[in-house]
């Protein structure tokens, strides 16, 4: 199983290369199958991981028509790709590193926990059920509220000097963008 | 092991308790409108405490999980997400309740509860902060205050405002009333689009939010419950459209600025033991 991930890689790994640029590129947020046509009925077909490289094709009622670096051809739901900006893609297809970075994150979704009825400890099956909102209202609250309970929501909050350190650590980065529109 | 839980509605969730009054910094002293039932900034005041209450009462029957580790996690990630607004100086909370069900709750005028098992579906730490992005969003977006001013004005389609939250009811019973009611579509589709510029600014992946509700799209739709969920929310389908425009113009290119992927996968295996 290990090896025809290694091989699919190596084929990935080939054909990103050989490849160069694609005309429509965008990537998949998370990892699904490739559905024969634009409906949720279709068969599926290949799971495709999380961060793939696609070509986005043509586009029919929120689903969008992808092909994969193997040359396979099918449909996953429009929010499931993000589309690369032009000057992105266009250094994407350019740079080396930034192929090796792309081929990288291919490579994780590979051997990585993608499918999501896969997932460890998901209940994500069908004996999933939800309850009815006036169900859930006459049963989620108590006659009196628990002060210790309060209590202790207000000793775990943590101090903005802690979340900034939390950020720095996770190497994340502000970004310049309005708030609001 | 496959394990049968009982799933809330997690949008509709955080629309009902962040349905409750989200009183303006610094507000006045007054009274309520007689005529239309609507607070001033006084009764607004009135309304923050019943929110307290209402989370206390919450928490009675659902407490927070005993996991210092992940409680530390999601306060620093919320609190990390509101240094990027413009409330950044007010006062947040975040907790991880210990519950089976998946629930977001936002309750004014800063506490965001999520529930252990809603975490557990979410594989990135962009994922969890796209779901405490949006309950942020819909505190930010002052939605609370017009859902109770709807409340306390109109009949309530849920539950008689003759038997609760009508007008003259107490403030609690108000909130209760919203809970059940949630948000109108259109306050769902402008939280989200804050919880994306928000996601943004924190240096995550706003493709995190659609990422989520494709997740929440796994689930069984063939059950009618998650049937009468679907006919009171926009679809992700909708969701997605209203945000299309914003992912692909302003936020185009801003991927995930995460370097440490592990600290998420750890903490959830936490979660894991404790859920089992």
């Amino acid at each position: 199983m290990r090896k025809q991930s290694i091989d699919r890689a190596a084929v990935l790994l080939l054909s990103l290369l050989a490849s160069g640029a694609s005309a429509a590129p965008c990537e998949l947020v998370r990892g699904t199958r490739l559905a024969s046509a634009p409906d949720p009925a279709a068969a599926s077909g290949m799971q495709i991981p999380a961060a793939a490289p696609l070509d986005c094709l043509e586009q029919a009622q929120g689903w969008q028509k992808v092909r994969t670096v193997s040359g396979q051809i099918g449909w996953v739901r429009r929010y499931q790709v993000r589309v690369l900006p032009t000057a992105i893609a266009n250094e994407a297809q350019g740079g080396f590193r930034q192929q090796l970075t792309r081929l990288a994150r291919l490579v994780t979704g590979l051997f990585g926990d993608t499918d999501p009825a896969q997932r460890s400890g998901s209940t994500v099956t069908a004996t999933i059920g939800i309850r009815g909102l006036s169900e859930d209202a006459a049963t989620r609250l108590a006659a009196t509220a628990d002060p210790m309970q309060l209590e202790r929501l207000e000793r775990i909050a943590t101090t903005p000097e802690q979340a900034t350190d939390f950020a720095r650590d996770g190497g994340l980065r502000q970004r310049e963008i309005e708030s609001r529109p | 092991m496959i394990r049968a839980i009982a799933v809330l509605c997690p949008i509709v969730l955080a629309a009902g308790l962040s349905a409750c009054v989200l009183p303006p910094p610094g507000s006045p002293a007054g009274g309520s409108d007689p005529q239309t039932g609507v607070d001033s900034p006084a009764q607004a005041m009135t309304s923050a405490a019943a929110s307290r209450e209402l989370v206390g009462r919450l928490l009675a029957r659902t407490p927070l999980l005993e996991d210092a580790a992940a409680q530390a996690y999601v306060n620093r990630l919320g609190r990390w997400l509101t240094l990027n607004t413009e409330q950044a100086d007010s006062d947040w909370r975040f907790g991880i309740l210990d519950s089976d069900e998946l629930m977001v709750l936002a309750a004014p005028p800063g506490t965001v509860l999520v529930s252990r098992e809603l975490l557990l579906l979410l594989e990135t730490e962009d994922e969890v902060a796209a779901v405490l992005a949006q309950g942020i969003g819909h505190l930010l977006a002052g939605h609370p205050q017009a859902a109770l001013d709807s409340a306390a004005s109109g009949p309530l389609p849920i539950v008689p405002a003759t038997t609760i939250g009508g007008i003259g009811a107490s403030p609690v019973e108000r909130l209760r009333a919203v809970w059940e009611r949630g948000f109108t579509p259109a306050q769902v589709f402008a939280a989200d689009a804050l919880a994306a510029r928000l996601l943004v600014r924190a240096g995550y992946d706003a493709y995190a939010l659609p990422a989520y509700w494709s997740m929440l799209e796994e689930l069984d739709a063939d059950d009618p419950r998650v049937a009468a969920l679907l006919a009171v929310l926009p679809s992700a389908e909708q969701r997605i459209e209203k945000l299309q425009a914003l992912l692909q113009g302003e936020l185009a290119g801003y991927g995930s600025t995460l370097s440490n992927q592990l600290r998420w996968p750890n903490i959830r295996q936490g979660l894991l033991q404790a859920a089992r």
